[in-house]
């Protein structure tokens, strides 16, 4: 099972934040209409999406998407005016679903493979946050076998069971200094892994009209071997010694809404809303297993998330012709308060643009592509670091994604 | 179908655009407001020279205040600013012709030493006058009598009566005052952080051989100064000086340092018992004759210090609370240590003196436990520290105002460094001694991050005073002290 996992985090290591670290890049065709579809069922994503709609699939199929991150970041101090930029790679997180089941019965089964979370963030050397977080990449990968029962021609349920594996490495300079100058530094990397439940519920009261509810459930990512490493002048080894650690990330439970509308027969309306809890993500202890630490048995991260809010809504132009259209926008409201932001995680309230469309070769056959765009303007002051100033990102995401039914 | 499809596009594009003007430059354009720093000139002491660890060299200049002052004033017109720099690759010189502290290894603890056996003499040697003029007028020692005095640079006065850190940098050795040279340069904007040494001087003697600079002196010296600087129509900052209890140099060794096991305070104090009893004498009988001996307790015990009060005729007392013991007094305490580590021959000493009622024996032997006057401040020094502290800083708040320059609370920050500490994007700095990261090793001077946090109470004041808006001096990238 590992080397499988293993296999897939080479091809799609990490995703970049998105509301603080929760991805919306599921699903290239969903990604085209500002990530909505939890009551549309388009493909076998909707196993990600919402398991309840699998059911209502026409056909069974494999989806393979593949999404590029590229990100440009800054932060400016406000008090020195000073500007300091992140030196992040391109990533590419990676999805794979596959739908199962008569066609005509009531049960559908499937598997579906993608990166619920992450955030890979690497910041210039000598950048105002170096005490805080230098470079963080955090990584994950979902397996969730799913099925989805057709009560009804109205009614749909599904639920899956998804087992999240991830790797987490942060560093972060230490206010302590070598003979030649340099900054000593602090590492933490774990692996981790969790379990979490993926349900929906899938309504369609008429032919135009779906409703939609989905919840996913805490997701409680526990390190495993994690080491906390320190690089620091020969003097002070004592004082930082080298050793396991262990932590918890409390990854949120997600309550989400979300309706289609077909107003004509070749134009779809989605509009869904999604509350992440990330309440629980508020002092994250990472406990020093042996020794102390500069008289310390643990450190934190002080990061008092709350709840984050997404609006969502998309359109589809679908002119039964070999090519489609999409697009759409999300609302995000931020989980983060501005006295809490760090340089882990810049976040903000934000409009995200997307637009999409699709080739369709064949019945069998099509190729989707979708821009979604992330605009990031954030002015904090942090009231446990100090740190003070403005974070701006700029995020594109260019994904492409082939269908192929059975 | 076409129609709707192009608002569909045109709808999008909009959406595009506006979502991406969120987007946008946040940095500000900085301004000078109504000062003008084409030409600064900084006048000093070691502070404003950027003296760090006991001496002048070079990595301690580039980051001395007024240089980092100078770079952000470099956003809104500054002028180039000339410092008297020592070569890169010395181990600098102190006052007593040491060379800079490092962090080192003795008897596998961390404590600051000298970086070579002594301080780099040809800075002194060399004249760099050529250089000039310099923009940081800081000198090493100067006090606010010294700054005005010509000949400050003039060997022929003889030892101790002239600066060697002037004679290196000034125009004319024998004529120009530190004040003839700043005002030369006829500087279009001023720092005046002058008036440590006043008081320090007495202070980190001990309150031994040195005097406090009486404050009508200082008074007209201070004048003499700012006029000589104003008179042009230059605009400028002044700086108070810091309460003496702020720098680790008075607060890192406690007036009660002795830490004894309850077995060693129980030997000590068994070792007089027994002492007493073979001279068949008693505490009480001895304390009549104005002998009180010391008794001691496990824990913090309070360190002795010479008496020169004639009744006392043990020659020492025990320190109180309020009273402070310098750093440099480390190498008595070692002294102190090992006539502690002898007790049992001290002991027998103080009983034959005692057996003869020879008072100077006593005094003699006791005196080895204790420290010297020019190693503490006692509680009426402190006081008197105080109160000139106070006064001259009434001096210089009163002439800011006067002026209208701007007044940089530099008591006030070190107090906050003292109290509360400061942290700085996620770095803590605080004041203890060697890790807090404010104070470099010699416990008065600062670090490059603790000059760049004194810079920053500078810039405050200038943009306040003069609707400036100079950007602070980043502090992500200077150091405090370095470890091996």
């Amino acid at each position: 099972m590992k080397k499988i996992l293993l296999f897939f985090l080479m091809l799609s290591p990490i995703g970049v934040f998105a509301q603080a670290y929760q991805l919306n890049l599921q699903g290239t065709r969903q990604i085209g209409k500002g990530s909505t579809g939890l009551a549309q069922p388009t493909d076998a994503t909707s196993l990600f999406t919402n398991p309840g709609s699998a059911a209502f699939l026409d056909k069974n199929g494999a989806t393979i998407g593949l999404t590029g991150t590229f990100t440009k970041g800054t932060f400016t101090d406000a008090n020195s005016n000073v500007e300091y930029k992140t030196d992040n790679p391109i990533e590419t997180p990676f999805n794979a679903s596959a739908v199962f089941g008569n066609e005509e019965g009531k049960w559908r089964y499937g598997i579906t493979v993608f990166t619920p979370f992450g955030s890979s963030n690497k910041w210039e050397e000598g950048s105002a946050g170096r005490f805080d977080t230098k470079e963080i990449s955090l990584l994950s990968i979902s397996v969730q076998p799913t099925v989805s029962y057709k009560i009804s021609d109205k009614w749909g349920v599904g639920l899956g069971l998804a087992y999240t594996y991830g790797q987490v490495d942060i560093r972060r300079d230490l206010p302590v200094q070598f003979g030649d100058g340099s900054f000593a530094e602090s590492q933490i990397k774990s692996d981790a892994n969790g379990f979490n439940v993926n349900a929906g519920v899938y309504y369609k009261p008429s032919e135009d009209i779906a409703l939609a509810f989905t919840y996913r459930s805490p997701l409680k990512m526990k390190s495993t071997g994690g080491k906390a490493n320190f690089d620091v002048p020969q003097s002070l080894e004592g004082n930082f010694p080298s050793q396991g650690m262990k932590a918890t990330l409390p990854l949120p439970q997600i309550f989400g809404i979300g309706a289609s509308y077909k107003p004509h027969e070749n134009w779809v309306i989605n509009a869904d809303a999604y509350l992440s809890d990330w309440n629980d993500y508020d002092i994250i202890d990472i406990e020093f297993e042996e020794e102390l630490v500069a008289g310390e048995n643990s450190t934190q991260l002080i990061r008092h998330y709350k709840n984050g809010y997404s609006f969502r809504a998309g359109v589809e132009y679908l002119p039964e012709k070999s090519y489609e259209l999409r697009a759409g926008v999300i609302v995000g409201v931020s989980p983060i308060n501005s006295r809490y932001m760090s340089p882990d995680v810049p976040d903000a309230n934000r409009i995200n643009p997307s637009v999409g469309g699709s080739y369709i070769f064949s019945e069998n056959f099509r190729v989707d592509a979708a821009l979604l765009m992330e605009f990031i303007n954030r002015e904090s002051h942090n009231t446990t670091s100090n740190i003070d100033g403005t974070y701006n990102f700029d995020l594109f995401f260019p994904s492409i994604g082939l269908t192929y039914n059975f | 179908m076409k129609t709707s499809l192009k608002y569909f596009i045109a709808i999008i594009c909009a959406a595009v655009l506006m979502t991406a003007c969120t987007t946008r430059d946040e940095t500000f354009t900085p301004t000078k407001g109504n000062a003008d720093f084409s030409n600064y000139v900084a006048f000093g002491n070691s502070l404003t020279a950027g003296y760090a660890d006991n001496a002048l060299y070079y990595d301690g200049q580039i980051v001395s205040f007024p240089n980092l002052l100078a770079e952000q004033m470099e956003n809104v017109g500054g002028g180039e600013f000339v410092q008297p720099l020592v070569d890169p690759s010395s181990v600098g010189i102190g006052s007593d012709g040491n060379a800079r502290l490092v962090l080192g290894a003795e008897n596998g603890e961390l404590t600051p030493v000298p970086a070579a056996d002594q301080g780099d003499l040809s800075i002194f040697t060399t004249s760099i006058a050529g250089e000039g003029p310099f923009n940081n007028m800081g000198v090493p020692g100067a006090t606010s009598q010294t700054a005005i005095f010509p000949g400050y640079g003039n060997p022929a006065n003889g030892e101790g009566n002239y600066n060697p850190f002037f004679t290196r940098m000034t125009t004319d050795p024998v004529d120009a005052s530190m004040l003839t040279d700043a005002v030369a340069q006829d500087p279009s904007f001023f720092t005046v952080f002058i008036g440590n040494n006043d008081v320090l001087g007495y202070a980190t003697a001990g309150g031994a051989n040195a005097s406090i600079t009486p404050v009508s002196e200082f008074s007209s010296a201070y004048d003499i100064i700012i006029e000589a600087f104003t008179a042009n129509g230059a605009k400028g900052a002044v700086a108070n000086i810091p309460d003496v209890t702020t720098t680790p140099f008075f607060t890192y060794i406690p007036w009660n340092a002795m830490e004894l096991e309850e077995e060693e305070a129980n030997q000590l104090n068994g070792g007089i018992d027994l002492m007493l009893m073979s001279l068949d004498l008693s505490r009480e009988e001895l304390a009549e004759m104005g002998i009180i001996l010391p008794e001691f307790e496990e824990g913090a015990n309070p360190l002795f210090v010479y008496d020169e009060n004639p009744e006392n005729l043990l020659g020492v007392r025990e320190m109180q609370e309020g009273e402070l013991v310098l750093l440099t007094a480390q190498a008595r305490l070692m002294e102190i240590q090992q006539n502690f580590d002898n007790a049992e021959e001290l002991m027998q000493e103080i009983g034959a003196a005692l057996a003869q009622m020879d008072f100077e024996g006593i005094k003699t032997a006791m005196r080895k436990l204790a420290l010297k006057d020019e190693n503490a401040l006692t509680y009426d020094e402190v006081e008197e520290i105080q109160e000139a502290t106070e006064n001259f800083n009434q001096k210089i708040k009163s002439v800011a105002d006067q002026k209208d320059l701007a007044h940089v609370d530099v008591n006030a920050f070190l107090n906050k460094v003292k109290n509360e500490g400061f942290i700085l994007n996620g770095r803590e700095i605080t004041p203890e001694f060697v890790t807090g990261g404010a104070f470099s090793l010699d416990g008065i001077h600062l670090t490059p991050v603790g000059n760049v946090l004194l810079a920053n109470e500078f810039v405050q004041a200038i943009n306040k005073t003069y609707d400036a808006h100079l950007p602070k001096v980043d502090p992500t990238n200077y150091g405090g002290v370095e470890f091996p």
